[in-house]
């Protein structure tokens, strides 16, 4: 293919396909960023954008036909609005009593924080009270000599004192005990000593009219449970434990926010991301937005002769959308620089027969078939349908100077537009009625002429037609050879397949197929009827 | 001190209940109308008979139109008394009433069956693409609006219109008189 005078056409017809496409693509992007905000009224919890639903889909027809009348956003959401009230709006209205919805989580959020922060500074302004306040070293040794002695001691205000004093006193020793017995660690022992002394001590000031060393209320409160544990310790421990939780909980809550999306379709999954394990790029329900970001990628990566960076965009976009014509079309470009005419001629029929006069498609199928196949009459359709959208200008001056190239050559080598004469097979395709309720309108049409007898390998020459009306009158000649330099002379098989979905190498149900019922047919014979009468299989 | 920090656990606990309770209450699919008491959209439908008709043309009657689909249960409930409300209007003199079916997600063919099973012979029409149904708000089936002859929707009916209730709206209808609340039955979600 002689790329470099074409270079410039090229890169234009780039920027012009881009824009085309890319219209398409914001303008989808934009119908689908409106629905997501309306809710869908007959789902729970769904967006008119993410549900299958019958009314999700005439209400995205309604955004869709409302865009193209040229209303903003806002104006379509309060269109919606007042038919079925705030109520379907995804987000309610940040004014009027619905402003509460809004303020309130903040507000909740706040009040939980400054409470969190109030009993932290509460639990860790009690540990110096608790472990630094002096104690009477009168009574301390009081306390421990009389544990030492065993003796119970006896006092004149009353039992009750003395049962408490003697708890303080049993504990202390069950502590000592629980010591020698290695139970305890040091730090934690002398603790906790210092927790059931400073009790003992409270006691025996109270009993001896003392003054007692002050206690904080926590100390006073201290029951057996709490017995084998530092507290002063467990204190910080909870503390660290509730921001670690409050940490822990805002993080997950922030990346699962971020993992979540709307599914694009029934099997696609609402993550998508390392948190979830889903790849979000190469995943089924790679969003439009995404696509776009990818062809994008995957332009400017071609623009740059970053083939490997442009092949990897274009295959992550097909890999979510096979049919994506800009992504087929490109590739077939790659593919067509790389010397393979034939995929590339594949991909470039795979784009156009989703959006047939996409610019890029039609220059690079037109001039593939010009310089690699020579098939004149077929380079000629193709680059005067990309002419016929082409404002004048240098570009479409260069393509119609190509057209006419091409038409002189036709001339000199004698093949016709029509390719009359003895080398094409003319003729009428019709439907048989008792079949014509299976036909699909979008089904592609195959006339095909195979040499006589076989069944496999690649045929002899093929005719496309997109949405055929029937009867249809048709002309296989030389232009629809498929292995260029290959004679269309002789007998040949004529077939025709009418394909649902326009590639005739699948083999899904609901293909319509008819063989002409004389065949083989000579290839100069005319008024040929081949009757589409069979499903393909049977 | 204790009395405090009971009072408060009550006041939270309770208004998590009384949340729930609502929540309990509550019809998740219900959406309330903001369109009665306002002009009702106006629509141009065309009838199975192949006639068309506008909701300009049926200004200075009372109109009653009436959303439903061969495949709702509750519209089969109310299809006998719709109709038999219907010879009661439509044998009057001053012809001021006039009652308008508009069948919504539906295969011709069933709706013309639906028709021909309960004999009705009031004015039906197909909506299509939806633009009528989304224009009155529609979500549950059948779902029937009263339209005053000034062209104001005075009253939304979601569900099976029982009898007593259709003759007291569209004598309201007639006297302009609005009732802001809509009505419900049994009803069935749309598609």
């Amino acid at each position: 293919m002689k790329a470099i005078p074409l270079l410039q056409v090229l890169f234009w017809l780039l920027l012009l396909s881009q824009s085309v496409q890319g219209n398409d693509i914001a303008f989808e992007e934009r119908v689908r960023e409106i629905s997501s905000e309306l809710r869908c009224v007959v789902c729970q919890n769904l967006s008119v954008a993410d549900s299958p639903s019958e009314m999700a889909t005439q209400m995205r027809g309604i955004v869709r036909e409302q865009l193209n009348q040229g209303k903003s956003a806002a104006a379509i959401k309060a269109y919606f609005v007042s038919k079925y009230g705030d109520w379907v709006l995804l987000a309610p209205p940040r004014s009027g009593f619905s402003l509460t919805v809004w303020i309130l989580p903040f507000v909740v959020l706040v009040l939980g924080l400054l409470w969190a922060i109030w009993t932290l500074w509460r639990w860790t302004r009690r540990k110096p009270t608790l472990a630094n306040e002096p104690l009477d070293p009168v009574l301390v040794q009081r306390i421990r000599d009389e544990i030492a002695s065993d003796q119970i001691p006896t006092t004149q205000s009353g039992a009750s004192l003395s049962s408490v004093r003697r708890r303080a006193y049993t504990d202390l020793r069950e502590l000592e005990l629980d010591y020698q017995a290695g139970k305890l660690s040091r730090s934690d022992y002398e603790a906790l000593r210092n927790v059931y002394e400073r009790q003992a001590a409270t006691i025996l000031a109270d009993e001896t009219n003392q003054e007692p060393p002050p206690m904080p209320n926590t100390t006073r409160k201290q029951g057996r449970d709490d017995a084998h544990t530092p507290v002063a310790r467990r204190r910080w421990t909870l503390a660290v434990a509730a921001v670690v939780l409050l940490a822990g909980g805002i993080a997950v809550g922030l990346l699962l926010g971020q993992s979540l999306r709307p599914r694009t379709s029934t099997e696609d999954s609402i993550t998508g991301d390392f948190l979830t394990g889903t790849d979000k790029q190469n995943s089924p329900g790679t969003r439009p937005a995404d696509l776009n970001e990818l062809l994008n990628k995957g332009r400017i990566a071609f623009e740059k002769k970053e083939l490997k960076k442009a092949i990897e965009s274009f295959k992550a976009v097909l890999s979510t959308d096979p049919d994506n014509p800009v992504a087929n079309a490109y590739m077939g470009l790659i593919l067509a620089q790389a010397g393979h005419a034939e995929a590339a001629l594949l991909a470039l029929d795979r784009a156009l027969s989703r959006a047939p006069r996409l610019p890029v498609a039609l220059w690079a199928k037109g001039m593939i078939l010009y310089r690699e196949k020579r098939d004149l009459a077929g380079a000629r359709e193709h680059l005067l349908a990309l002419v016929r959208q082409l404002p004048p200008g240098e570009e479409r001056e260069s393509i119609q100077g190509t057209i006419a190239q091409i038409e002189t050559e036709t001339a000199a080598s004698g093949q016709t537009d029509t390719a009359a004469g003895e080398s094409t097979l003319t003729g009428t395709v019709v439907i048989d009625p008792k079949v014509l309720d299976q036909v699909d309108p979008d089904a592609v049409l195959f006339i095909i002429a195979r040499t006589p007898g076989s069944k496999r390998g690649p045929p002899l020459a093929v005719q496309r037609v997109v949405n055929p009306m029937f009867p249809l009158n048709f002309t296989l000649g030389p232009s629809n050879i498929m292995i260029p330099g290959t004679p269309f002379k002789g007998a040949v098989d004529l077939i025709v397949r009418l394909d649902k979905d326009g590639n005739p190498m699948t083999r899904e149900g609901g293909s319509l197929t008819g063989v002409y019922r004389n065949n083989p047919v000579a290839v100069g014979s005319d008024a040929l009827e081949i009757v589409i009468d069979q499903r393909v299989g049977e | 001190m204790r009395w405090r920090r009971l009072l408060i656990t009550l006041l939270v606990v309770g208004l998590f209940l009384s949340l729930l309770v609502y929540g309990f209450y509550r019809d998740p699919r219900y959406i309330p109308s903001p369109l009665v008491g306002h002009s009702a959209p106006p629509f141009s439908l065309e009838l199975f008979d192949g006639k068309t008709v506008t909701l300009d043309e049926l200004r200075g009657k009372t109109v009653l139109v009436n959303f439903w689909a061969s495949w709702c249960v509750p519209c089969r409930e109310e299809a006998r008394d719709l109709e038999a409300a219907w010879h009661g209007y439509k044998d009057r003199q001053d012809a001021s009433v006039r009652f308008l079916g508009i069948n919504i997600q539906d295969k011709k063919e069933s709706a013309l069956a639906f028709i021909k099973e309960f004999g009705v012979t009031y004015a039906n029409g197909q909506d299509v693409d939806g633009h009528i149904s989304v224009d009155y708000g529609v979500w549950g089936i059948p779902e029937a609006f009263f339209i005053s002859p000034e062209g104001i929707i005075t009253y939304k009916h979601v569900g099976a219109l029982p009898w007593p209730i259709l003759s007291a709206k569209l004598h309201e209808a007639q006297q302009r008189q609005i009732t802001r609340e809509s009505g419900k039955g049994s009803y069935q979600p749309i598609k």
